[in-house]
């Protein structure tokens, strides 16, 4: 077996086995400034108010109580910039004061049905304490909140491709995909002030090969779905509890199937128990039309509003109220049961592995809180009774398990993704796949555009619409459109976005090569897709680019 | 001394009407922003909402993508380990097949499979074709059962009425996945949540 030589600290200890949580949290760039309030913004306030706000909270908390956890996220380039951008911040105080103005509603209309009053005050008191998180401790940032906690070193966060381009299908262009890879980290590091060690492929899809653009970028590690390890060129001697080496100084940790069916099932999983609140059961959907007006889209067009107060009961049951106590109970024990799975996992793997196993559970962040409205408590007691000394799962970051192994066993995973049937079947197919000649077209127009100008002496004028036609390039080329339009959700939203970004693009193309550019319409688009604020056209061009080699490991 | 028992007293009367406007307009031009790292933009062009969205929808409608290139082209993308997929332009003055020319002049789509990328273009290489029967210039391609090929290349063309194949454009070379094939089975039945992307936010089934 070939094996490459990675450095081993120190204080390397050996435990029994090791679990890896890693939430990716994305959004696309949903941002309008055209329009005074748009309902697709919701994703991200929504987002932020369910999911990141109380992941925010259970770090604090976490850390106010001195517990040794150790959690990887996975922050998108997107995400990012919309949490930084003036506008949203501002939109999203609006919205929660919104949400606080409802609950307050809701305590007065329920106020002949104790039960429901009940989680109207929980609801009020769930929304002040988001304004609070959000306004008085944190200031409306919340990537401080986020880099306090790395700054403890229990916290690794890391990033993704810019606009979480599904790399797999980009690949026609190697440019297309290091920009995709480079804008990211870029992103993150102006935000940040450090270098992500870890990248998250975008809907985990990876292509032989891909792992030479991360170590350019100075990646140390990835992740890829269990089928990409499982069927790698060699086979992998410790399964997919023990990463392998690509062989350029970058490893690939691969998704436990166990401890993701546990969450992600359907049937199985544990958002889906009977005690937890039901997402689907919305007053937005409930109540009278007159009264929800205000909170719901245009005053007319039905939404959620978050406020819910049934739980999942079971199937074809009339729903049940919503008991917040049991619901956490369960919670409690499905974090006990998950923690005794993987140390049963860890016992069963121990013995036939000649170092310590490591579990790799990665998952989308917005399932929890938002989708599975008791998942950041689940990841709260997850987290604690993992960090308990009594047990044998030890939390660690992929980065922290690296440093202790000295070497890995090499091969090259497969080309794999975490999407229905686990390859690219999802992002192309008779639903989406007009989209794939429009996005290679329109990079190939941006790479020839970007040769054709090189020597040339730019004005600024020039030099703004040729980085706003990469920012439309990269925009466009979103996976979650292609994503959309297979789901059936917001078709006609994705298909404006893509429409949109692209003729936004060939619109600058087409002033750039006639020379005509109107500034008026220049700033509107860059008032429009503000995100990337440092990116450099130039980078389309490959031969202008200097390939940064990876540095050297200690 | 507030102002209100300042005894001051205007002259000035509005309407509800009125005052609803300036506390509007107040709103709208003075709501507390949280100021961050965001790049400063142009500040001498100031652009209302409603000019953004006239400038977006003129744009959307003026430059809209179209396909069309004069210059023969056919490219391929991996899908799975049974299947890749094919769009190609076959450029100016190039016909598909009607029902009169149905055999000759027959739109194709050859597909090469290799075992490895170095071998291309020796005799190691085989290839099957698929007849082209419509309108749009893309497709999915089923892989021959069982799949030992891991590289594919393809070439867009007709065959004459000779039979010879008179190639317009070749493609690419990619690599399906192996993906083998006791996995694939079992994946049906594994972990992955159709629903799970984070795109669906807000949206009710």
């Amino acid at each position: 077996m070939i094996t490459e030589s990675f450095p081993r600290s120190d204080n390397a200890s050996c435990q029994q086995g090791f679990l890896s949580i890693v939430l990716h949290a994305h959004l696309p760039y949903v941002r309008h400034p055209e329009h005074d309030s748009f309902f697709e913004e919701n994703w991200l306030f929504e987002a932020m108010t369910e999911c990141y706000l109380p992941l925010i909270g259970v770090l604090d908390r976490l850390q106010a109580d001195n517990v040794n956890y150790r959690l990887t996220l996975s922050l998108s380039p997107t995400l990012i910039s919309m949490l930084r951008d003036d506008l949203l911040q501002t939109r999203y105080l609006k919205y929660l004061r919104s949400r606080l103005e409802l609950a307050e509603k809701e305590i007065i209309r329920t106020r002949k049905q104790p039960e429901y009053q009940k989680l109207a005050r929980l609801y009020r008191r769930f929304f002040l304490n988001a304004l609070n998180i959000y306004q008085e401790r944190y200031q409306g940032d919340l990537l401080a909140a986020f880099k306090k906690h790395q700054d403890t070193g229990k916290l690794e966060l890391i990033t993704t491709a810019a606009t979480h381009g599904f790399l797999p299908l980009l690949n026609v262009s190697e440019t297309a995909v290091r920009n995709q890879v480079n804008t990211g980290i870029a992103t993150f590091k102006a935000n940040f002030n450090c270098t992500p060690t870890g990248f998250w492929l975008p809907e985990c899809g990876y292509y032989p090969g891909l792992e030479t653009v991360l170590a350019d970028a100075g990646i140390e590690y990835f992740f890829v779905d269990t089928h990409g390890i499982m069927d790698a060129s060699q086979q992998p001697r410790d399964g997919v509890y023990a990463p392998i080496a690509c062989g350029n100084g970058v490893a690939a940790f691969a998704r436990d199937p166990e401890s993701s069916r546990q969450v992600w099932s359907a049937k199985e999983g544990y958002p889906g128990d009977y005690d937890y609140r039901e997402y689907y059961s919305d007053i937005g959907f409930e109540l009278d039309p007159d009264y929800i007006a205000p909170y719901i889209l245009d005053g007319k067009t039905r939404i959620n509003t978050g406020i819910k107060y049934h739980r999942v009961t079971g199937d074809n049951l009339p729903k049940e109220i919503y008991n917040p106590r049991q619901a956490k109970a369960k919670a409690y024990q499905h974090a006990q049961d998950f923690i005794a799975k993987r140390q049963h996992q860890i016992d069963r793997l121990g013995a036939a592995m000649d170092r310590p196993p490591i579990i790799v559970a990665p998952y989308d962040a917005e399932l929890f809180g938002h989708w599975w409205f008791e998942g950041t408590y689940w990841l709260e007691c997850v987290l604690r009774l993992a960090s308990e000394s009594t047990n044998g799962v030890q939390l660690i970051s992929c980065c922290d398990y690296l440093k202790q192994q000295t070497t890995l066993q090499i091969a090259t995973p497969d080309a794999s993704t975490w999407g229905a049937q686990g390859y690219s079947g999802y992002w192309i197919n008779e639903t989406n796949d007009w989209i794939y000649p429009l996005l290679h077209k329109a990079e190939q127009q941006m790479e020839k555009l970007a040769r054709d100008v090189r020597g040339l002496g730019l004005t600024p004028l020039q030099t703004r619409a040729l980085n706003q036609a990469a920012r439309s390039i990269l925009l466009a080329q979103a996976s979650d459109w292609a994503f959309i339009l297979k789901s059936g959700t917001t078709i006609d939203y994705a298909n404006k976005r893509i429409t949109d970004h692209l003729a936004r693009f060939n619109y600058l193309h087409d002033s750039i090569r006639k020379n005509r550019i109107n500034e008026r319409y220049l700033t509107a688009l860059e008032i429009m897709d503000n995100i990337f604020p440092d990116i450099d056209f130039r980078n389309y061009n490959p031969s202008s680019v200097e390939v940064r080699s990876k540095p050297a490991r200690p | 001394m507030t102002f209100l028992h300042s005894g001051y007293n205007s002259k000035i009367n509005l309407s509800a009407q009125e005052i609803l406007e300036i506390s509007q307009e107040i709103s709208r031009d003075f709501t507390p922003c949280f100021s961050s790292g965001t790049p400063e933009l142009v500040e001498k062009i100031r652009l209302s909402s409603k000019e953004l969205f006239d400038i977006s929808e003129e744009i959307g409608r003026d430059y809209a993508s179209k396909v069309s290139c004069t210059i023969p082209e056919v490219t391929l993308l991996p899908v799975d380990p049974r299947h890749i997929y094919a769009y190609w332009n076959i450029g100016e003055n190039r016909e598909t097949a009607t029902p009169d020319n149905e055999h000759k002049d027959q739109l194709t789509l050859r597909i090469y499979a290799q075992p490895d990328e170095e071998k291309v273009a020796t005799e190691t290489v085989s290839w099957f074709d698929i007849a082209i029967d419509r309108p749009e210039a893309r497709q999915q391609v089923s892989l021959p059962d069982p799949v030992d090929e891991t590289a594919y290349s393809a070439a867009i063309g007709k065959y004459c009425a000779d039979d010879n194949f008179i190639v317009f454009a070749h493609s690419n070379i990619i690599h399906a996945p192996h993906g083998g094939t006791a996995w694939y089975q079992d994946h049906q039945k594994s972990t992955h949540c159709p629903s799970k992307n984070a795109s669906g936010q807000g949206v009710s089934k």
